[in-house]
């Protein structure tokens, strides 16, 4: 465990679910994490995984139909417990947030740097004219050329890696101390890819963030993070420092991701082949293990109990057969 | 039958409202309280009450017979009027569906869009004018208005039955044309239709008692709605109520249909729940 | 720009000449003789004679339409077979009141329809919504000239307040004009409003679901600023739409909205001078309505760019 004693976001038994209280969906199922100030934490999972609920989570911005519960402590408070003015406060000021689409993403009837601006005048940090010229220096910063062109342009003018730096500028304008991306790069190209890690990462340094990187894609997890959550089906499989969970990974899921990883220059998409089967819909899941019914090696306490947390070297991985169990008598 | 009425009330007023409308008209061509063409000055501006329920216009005639005869005047001419525009529009649109792309399809929507974009009731007070006022002219001015509106409503449903899987099937067998737009094209978009036609029918109503209200639509003395609230507007300081009723009659018939249209695309299509007009 | 102007202004003149063709064309095939018809059933075949050399009709029908076409291109639209005076004076004067009452009503309508659509979406499924939504439905329902009956006999009958119709000129100062195009003005905005309500309502709701929404949220701002800074302003492109559309349904309706409210304008003037045969006010008033809907509608598509800078760039192209 790395984390220090007073950590930034503490995350514990994070819960939303849809649908009949009576007979709930759950998306998120007793996700529990914490993250230093200034530290980097990755989660990974398919579609489906409850990794972007756990982040839309994070930041109050759940659809109105969900059901919530757990706590988040953030800076000491539980944002959970805020009403919708106190979450006003906490977002873009205190959280900034990078989303996945940046075609889609950015408001099209507005110039990039009004855009960039607005979170600043709206948290009374600048005034209009200073916050143009900050959103000015942000559109630089984040490596678009010709800013003093660019920040009057509209999205539609701009490419997509463009506009994810937009998204960056825009979610760092207020200077927030955790940045939570989704999926930051998994709409762009490949060669854009590596540009926009880069930047995230030196971003992460100067500003002191803390970062929290959202993906299916575990080589920017690897880039990115020194932890790692691994979700699926809204559950925690297995977390622990990130090259360590790489290296020697103890869930089976895990392993059938690292598998599947085809090095860096895949094409876009989510869909892993050396895993069979499909993510099955919310409501179809085993009552125990999540990944029950795609594991090679699933027995039928699997499908009826869900595995507790068990250390395996740095990792926690929640299986019933971990690989790499020092004791191995479980098996 | 409850838990229908909760998901679509729309369609349950609508099918109820125009229910009791058809039915008022039906009953009114083999009875009605009075004669709704007897005039009787002496009892002339009578209040509602007694053997006449709404009371009696300017010449005596009992308000209440005239609305139902004048319901039946109206839908008949909506039926027709609504009925040969969506035959003539439905062609055009389903030609130029099946000659998509070709000169003959820019002409046709050009043209299309030309009358779409024209004033309707201009273009029906003209066609009144070139062959004198009366009902058959106001039943052609509303069918021409309705021509464009079929039209271009289904060429876009034709068009995307063209693009199917069993359309091109169908093409690749050897059908023609005019076999795959009457085998496949018209009974897909046929949904769609009926819900246009129903709205168009609620707008026909307007229409017709607009015309009428200006004295170009059904002729004296056939009772009409438009006319006796063109009539009623001399006499509103006398009898207020006859502007009242026959408006009412017209608000409630269109209102049933356009409800019957919001019910039907529920029905057709469950996505379009907040579909724009 | 300028080629895209350039090609809009070519189709106004295509889509005017066009209408002037079919115009023509079809009160040529009128029944009734102008001629005839002025002079009365007392007229002799010598008289009528006279007045058709006088009026030019003996003249033929190709001749006859490129000497209107030079007319109307030169703003002399003739002479009206029916006041004898010049078209160009009577439409300028009728225009006096056709116009401001179908602005205000455009005015009124969209002051209306907008914000009660943008509230109804933004309380989506909830009572206000099912309320407003269903009042539309009912007003939509009703026929303009009925609500102008009805607010005759409100406001001037019962209550006194306004003229019940007439027009006593702008000469006599504003506010009496004003206050005689007030009541035709609500009557002829009231079922443009519901559209305008109904298509607002869907079009926020569909720019409420955009991902930009959820980013302008992830700043901090609340539903309320996001609703007025960010959707809106998305959401009124397909409503402007409905302007240019809106002002074709409104010139209509003045026709039915004069008549109720005895008020001299286009619209009436129009419907008498088919009662009495005065073709060429007719020919003049249908290519002038004509007109004014397609330059309202280039309006309305140089208003997109503004609202929209997407398009404006792909018209750039």
């Amino acid at each position: 465990m790395s984390e220090t004693a007073s950590p930034l976001i503490a995350v514990d038994r994070l819960a939303v679910s849809f649908g009949d209280p009576a007979r709930p969906l759950a998306a998120v199922r007793q996700v529990s994490f914490t993250l230093a100030p200034g530290g980097t934490l990755g989660i990974v999972g398919e579609s489906g995984s409850g990794k972007s609920m756990t982040a839309r989570a994070l930041i109050g911005l759940l659809p109105e139909s969900a059901r919530v519960s757990g706590t988040v402590a953030f800076d000491g408070r539980d944002l959970l417990a805020n009403r919708e003015r106190d979450w006003e406060a906490v977002r873009g000021r205190q959280i900034g947030m990078v989303f996945q689409e940046p075609m889609t993403a950015l408001n099209p009837a507005h110039r990039i740097g009004d855009q960039i601006a607005e979170g600043l005048i709206h948290h009374h940090l600048l005034d209009r004219r200073a916050a143009r010229a900050e959103a000015l220096r942000l559109i630089e910063r984040v490596g678009i050329a010709r800013g003093r062109e660019r920040i009057d342009a509209y999205p539609h003018e701009l490419s997509g890696g463009q506009r994810q730096r937009v998204m960056i500028a825009m979610a760092l304008a207020c200077k927030p101390s955790l940045l939570i991306a989704d999926e930051p790069t998994s709409a762009l190209d490949v060669t854009i890819q590596a540009q926009i890690v880069e930047l995230l990462s030196e971003l992460r340094a100067e500003y002191g963030l803390a970062l929290i990187v959202i993906s299916h894609d575990l080589g920017v997890i690897a880039d990115l993070t020194e932890r790692t959550l691994i979700l699926y089906g809204g559950r925690v499989m297995e977390e622990g420092g990130t090259s360590a969970l790489f290296r020697a990974p103890a869930h089976p899921y895990t392993r059938g991701l690292l598998a599947a990883r085809p090095g860096r220059h895949k094409a876009k998409g989510e869909h892993l082949d050396a895993i069979p089967g499909n993510v099955p819909a919310i409501a179809d899941f085993p009552p125990g293990c999540p990944f029950f019914g795609r594991c090679t090696d699933g027995t039928e306490r699997c499908r009826l109990q869900v595995p507790p947390p068990v250390a395996v070297g740095d990792s926690l991985a929640r299986c019933w057969f971990p690989q790499g169990q020092a004791s191995g008598g479980q098996a | 039958m409850t838990s229908a009425a909760r998901r679509n009330p729309a369609l349950i007023l609508g099918l109820v409202l125009s229910a009791v409308i058809i039915a008022i008209a039906l009953i009114s061509l083999v009875w009605t309280p009075h004669d709704p063409m007897k005039m009787a000055i002496v009892e002339r501006l009578r209040p509602p009450g007694g053997s006449h329920p709404l009371g009696t216009d300017q010449f005596g005639r009992d308000v209440a017979s005239l609305l139902m005869r004048g319901a039946a005047n109206s839908l008949v001419i909506g039926f027709i009027a609504v009925g040969a525009g969506l035959v003539a529009g439905v062609g055009i649109g389903t030609l130029a569906a099946a000659r998509a792309g070709t000169i003959v399809d820019d002409i046709v929507m050009r043209t299309v869009d030309f009358a779409f974009a024209f004033p309707a009731v201009l273009t029906a007070i003209m066609l009144i004018e070139l062959i004198g006022p009366g009902t058959g002219d106001a039943i052609l001015a509303i069918a021409v208005f309705n021509v464009p509106v079929f039209a271009r409503l289904s060429r876009a449903s034709a068009l995307s039955v063209w693009a199917t899987d069993y359309a091109a099937a169908a093409r690749v067998s050897g059908k023609s044309r005019l076999e795959i737009t009457l085998q496949h094209v018209i009974p897909n978009i046929a949904g769609v239709i009926v819900v246009q036609a129903s709205v168009q029918f609620g707008l026909a109503i307007l229409a017709e008692a607009g015309l009428s209200y200006l004295g170009v639509g059904t002729q004296p003395p056939n009772p009409s709605w438009g006319r006796m609230l063109n009539d009623a507007q001399t006499f509103l300081k006398v009898q207020p109520l006859l502007a009242v009723f026959p408006g009412l009659a017209i608000a409630l018939t269109v209102l049933a249909f356009n409800s019957l249209g919001d019910g039907l695309n529920r029905l057709v299509d469950p996505k379009q729940r907040d579909a724009g007009r | 720009m300028a080629g895209f102007l350039a090609r809009r202004f070519l189709g106004f003149v295509a889509t005017l000449l066009a209408t002037a063709i079919i115009v023509f064309v079809a009160l040529e095939i009128l029944p009734g003789d102008p001629a005839a018809v002025m002079l009365g059933v007392t007229a002799t075949p010598e008289t009528i004679a006279a007045l058709r050399t006088d009026l030019g009709l003996d003249q033929p029908a190709v001749l006859r339409f490129f000497l209107w076409l030079k007319g109307l291109a030169t703003a002399d639209l003739g002479e009206s077979y029916a006041y004898r005076v010049p078209v160009a004076g009577l439409i300028g004067e009728r225009l006096a009141v056709t116009l401001p009452l179908t602005l205000m009503a455009m005015g009124l309508s969209t002051a209306i329809g907008i914000p009660i659509g943008t509230y109804a979406a933004s309380k989506a499924g909830k009572l206000a919504d099912r309320l407003a939504m269903g009042l539309a439905e009912l007003v939509l329902s009703i026929p303009n000239f009925w609500f102008g009956i009805l607010f005759v006999l409100l406001f001037a009958v019962t209550l006194n307040w306004l003229p019940a119709g007439g027009f006593p000129g702008w000469e006599v100062g504003f506010g009496p004009a004003f206050a005689a195009l007030l009541l035709p003005a609500v009557a002829l905005a009231l079922p443009q409003a519901a559209i305008i309500a109904r298509l607002t309502r869907s079009s926020v709701l569909e720019a409420l679901a955009e991902d930009w929404v959820l980013t302008a949220r992830s700043k901090g701002l609340s539903r309320r600023a996001t609703l007025y800074r960010h959707v809106l302003r998305n959401a009124l492109v397909p409503v402007v739409t409905i302007l240019g559309l809106q002002f074709s349904y409104l010139i209509a309706g003045t026709i039915l909205i004069e008549n109720v409210f005895s008020l001299p304008g286009l619209g009436r003037l129009i419907f008498q001078a088919i009662g009495q045969h005065d073709i060429i006010v007719v020919k003049d008033l249908v290519v002038l309505f004509a007109g004014l809907v397609v330059a309202v509608n280039f309006a309305v598509d140089l208003l997109y760019g503004i609202i929209d800078p997407r398009l404006k760039r792909e018209r750039r192209r």
